[in-house]
C-alpha cells in the first residue's frame, strides 16, 4: 500500500466512521468538511498572517522604493526583495503552502467519497480493502444510503423539472455564487497600482467558474464538499476578521478594515 | 508573488483537469463477463463484446465492430436463440444477432449500469440493472413489466423455476417474483448485501444465497423462510454451487467450502491460496473454482483434494464456464482475454482482444 492508497483510506474510514454513526452519507461529508476545516485551521491563519504580512509589505516605502530603482535589473531586485523579507522576517511561501496543502485534500476527498459510494464491483472489492475491520463492518455499511435531500451523491446533481427537456443544476450554480463570494470577500482590497490585482481579478473569475464546472460534471458528493467548504471558508475568515465587504458592497463601511491599520505597527506585531 | 499566484493557478487547473478526468472513460470497474453454447463463447469486457469460436478461439465479431471508449461491457451477455444480448456501462441494453454481431436492438429505458447479467427464459429477458431495478423484456427489446421495490443495485443474473423469478440484490433482500407479471411474492432479508446469483436445488425446493457478511443461507422456495445459515471466514462475493446435495462456495478468506445442502453443515474446507470471487463450475470429478492469484484448481467431490492446478498470468475473477471437455476462463489484467483449458488443466487455445 502507498502513502496515497494510505492517505485515502484514512479518509474513507474516518468518513465512513461518521456515516456509521449519522446514517447519512450527505451529513457524513458536511460533518466531515467540518472536521477537515477544523483540522486545517492553524493552516489557514497561518496563510492569513502570511498574506496579510504580504500587503503590508508591498505598501512599505522601502520595497516601493526598490521597485523603481532596480526595475531593469530584476536579478537585483530579486536580492534586495530576498534581503527585505529576511529583515522583516516574512515567509513569501507563507500564504501559499497552507493553499497547497488543500489540493491532496480536495483529491482524497473525491477517491474517498466515489470509492466509499462503491458503485461497481472492483470498487466495492477494493472498499473493502481499505476499511479497517477493526473500526467498520462494511458488509453491515454496505450499501450506502447515498440519498441526501433530493440528490444520488454518488451522480452529478441536477433537478429535472416536469416539461423541461433538461435538468438544472443547481448546486452547481450554488457552487459558482458561493467561491465568487468567497473570493471576493477574502481578497485583499485593491490598491491602484498593485501588481498582483490583475491576477487576483482573473482568480475571481476562473475559481468559481472551474469549481462550478467540477461541481457540475463530478460526483454531487464533491460539490456538496465544495459548497460546505466554501460556507465554512467565509465562515472562519468572518470569525478571524478578514472579510473584505467593500469588495462585494462597496458602500460597506468596515472600521477595522486591515488596510487601514498602520503598516509599521502591523509587521511589528509580527 | 505574481509567480506564486500563477503557479498556485496551474496546479489548480492541473487539479480540475484531473478530477475531470475521473469522470472519463472508465478503467476496467469490473471483470468480464462470459456466456457459452454448444460452439460459440460471448465475452463482454471493457471494449466490447467478443463472439469467439469454441473450436480454435478465432473471433466471429465484435461489438461494436471497432472499440468505442462510451461502450463499456462488463456484464455476462444472455443468449436467446438467434439473439445476444449485452448490456453497457452507458445503461443501453442492446439485442444483437447471434451469427454476425449486427444490432437489432437497443434498449435504453434503464437509468443505471448493467453489470449483472441477463436471463432468457420463455422469450423473456430478465436484465437487473443498477438503477435497482429488474427489466422483463421480450426478444424484441419490448418492456413487458419491470420489478422496482429493490432499495438498491441488482448487480447480479436472476434465477427461476419457470414459474417464480429469484432475485438477490445488494440491498441485502432475496426477492421472489411472479415470472408473468414481476408481482412480489415474498422477500427475506438476508442479512447482507448479495452480489451474485442465487442456486436452487434439484426439485427447486431449496434456494440458496451467499452474502457479503459471510452467510451462506438456504430458504425455502416457496415461502423465503430461512432453514439454516452457514458462517464462512471471509466475504461472499460469488454463487453457491449446488450438486448432489451439496454446496459449493468460497469467500474472500481464501477457502473453498462444501456443505451439506440439507443440514447446512460443513462436508470440508480447503484452502485455495487467493482470494476466491467467482463461482465454482461442475465438472467431471470436481469443482473448478479460480482466484484472484491466477490458479485454476479442480477440487475433488468428496475428499476436497486438489486434482489439478493450472496458472494463468492474470487476476481471475469471473465464474469459469464448463461447455463439454473444455474448460473457459475469463481474465482481468491478463495477456490474454481468455483461455481455454482441458479437462485436465492443460490449455487448449488463448485469446487475446485485438487492436
Amino acid at each position: 500500500m502507498n502513502i496515497w492508497t494510505a492517505f485515502v483510506g484514512l479518509f474513507i474510514n474516518v468518513l465512513l466512521y461518521i456515516y456509521q454513526m449519522v446514517g447519512s452519507f450527505g451529513i457524513a461529508i458536511i460533518l466531515f468538511t467540518i472536521l477537515i476545516r477544523l483540522v486545517t485551521h492553524p493552516l489557514t491563519v497561518q496563510q492569513l498572517k502570511g498574506a496579510a504580512a504580504m500587503q503590508d509589505l508591498q505598501k512599505d516605502k522601502r520595497w516601493i522604493d526598490m521597485q523603481a530603482k532596480y526595475k531593469n535589473d530584476k536579478e537585483k531586485l530579486s536580492q534586495e526583495q530576498m534581503k527585505l523579507y529576511q529583515e522583516m522576517k516574512i515567509n513569501p511561501f507563507a500564504s501559499c503552502l497552507p493553499t497547497l496543502i488543500q489540493f491532496p485534500i480536495i483529491i482524497g476527498l473525491y477517491q474517498s467519497v466515489i470509492q466509499a459510494m462503491a458503485s461497481t464491483p472492483i470498487e466495492l472489492m477494493n472498499l473493502t480493502r481499505q476499511v479497517y475491520p477493526s473500526l467498520l463492518n462494511v458488509s453491515s455499511l454496505f450499501p450506502l444510503n447515498s440519498t441526501f435531500l433530493w440528490m444520488n451523491l454518488g451522480q452529478p446533481e441536477r433537478v429535472n423539472i416536469p416539461g423541461l427537456g433538461f435538468g438544472i443544476p443547481v448546486l452547481a450554480v450554488v457552487v459558482v455564487a458561493t467561491t465568487y463570494l468567497q473570493t471576493k470577500l477574502m481578497s485583499p482590497p485593491a490598491n491602484p497600482g498593485d501588481q498582483s490585482a490583475m491576477m487576483t481579478n482573473m482568480m475571481n473569475v476562473y475559481m468559481p467558474l472551474l469549481m462550478g464546472y467540477l461541481a457540475y460534471t463530478l460526483a454531487s458528493g464533491l460539490a456538496l464538499y465544495f459548497l460546505m467548504s466554501n460556507i465554512i471558508g467565509i465562515g472562519q475568515y468572518a470569525l478571524l476578521g478578514r472579510l473584505n465587504w467593500k469588495n462585494v458592497l462597496p458602500s460597506f463601511k468596515s472600521p477595522s478594515s486591515p488596510s487601514t491599520t498602520p503598516v509599521k505597527a502591523k509587521v511589528k506585531a509580527k | 508573488m505574481k509567480s506564486i499566484r500563477t503557479f498556485l493557478s496551474l496546479v489548480l487547473l492541473i487539479t480540475g483537469i484531473l478530477l475531470s478526468s475521473c469522470t472519463g472513460a472508465l478503467s476496467a470497474s469490473s471483470w468480464p463477463g462470459i456466456v457459452a453454447n454448444q460452439d460459440i463463447t460471448y465475452v463482454s469486457y471493457t471494449p466490447g463484446v467478443f463472439a469467439i469460436q469454441l473450436s480454435n478461439g478465432s473471433m466471429a465479431w465484435r461489438y461494436p465492430a471497432k472499440a468505442d471508449t462510451t461502450k463499456q461491457f462488463f456484464a455476462p451477455p444472455a443468449i436467446a436463440d438467434t439473439l445476444v444480448v449485452a448490456g453497457d456501462y452507458a445503461n443501453n441494453l442492446y439485442g444483437l444477432d447471434a451469427k454476425t454481431g449486427t444490432l437489432k436492438w437497443t434498449f435504453t429505458g434503464a437509468t443505471g449500469r448493467w453489470i449483472g447479467g441477463a436471463l432468457v427464459v420463455n422469450n423473456l429477458i430478465l436484465a437487473p440493472n443498477g438503477d435497482n431495478s429488474l427489466y422483463a423484456l421480450n426478444l424484441n427489446g419490448d418492456l413487458q413489466w419491470k420489478f422496482s421495490q429493490s432499495k438498491h443495485a441488482l448487480w447480479s443474473q436472476p434465477v427461476t423455476d419457470g414459474k417464480t423469478v429469484y432475485l438477490t440484490s445488494t440491498d441485502h433482500s432475496l426477492y421472489a417474483l411472479q415470472i408473468s407479471s414481476g408481482q412480489k411474492i415474498w422477500s427475506t432479508d438476508a442479512g447482507g448485501s448479495m452480489l451474485s446469483s442465487p442456486a436452487l436445488n434439484q426439485d427447486n425446493s431449496v434456494i440458496y444465497v451467499g452474502t457479503l457478511g459471510g452467510q451462506v443461507i438456504a430458504l425455502e422456495a416457496a415461502t423465503g423462510k430461512v432453514l439454516w445459515r452457514f458462517n464462512t471466514s471471509g466475504e461472499i462475493w460469488g454463487s453457491p454451487v449446488y450438486n448432489n446435495n451439496v454446496i459449493y462456495i468460497g469467500d474472500r478468506s481464501d477457502t473453498v467450502y462444501a456443505i451439506d445442502a440439507k443440514t447446512g453443515l460443513s462436508i470440508w474446507k480447503v484452502d485455495v491460496g487467493s482470494n476466491v470471487i467467482g463461482s465454482g463450475a461442475i465438472a467431471q470429478d470436481g469443482v473448478i473454482y479460480v482466484t484472484e492469484g491466477g490458479q485454476v484448481d479442480d477440487i475433488g467431490f468428496s475428499s476436497g483434494q486438489k486434482l489439478w492446478t493450472h496458472t494463468i498470468n492474470g487476476k481471475l475473477y469471473t465464474s469459469p464456464v464448463i461447455v463439454g471437455d473444455k474448460i473457459l476462463i475469463a481474465i482481468t489484467s491478463g495477456d490474454n482475454l481468455l483461455t481455454v483449458l482441458d479437462s485436465k488443466g492443460n490449455e487448449t487455445w488463448s485469446f487475446v482482444v485485438p487492436k
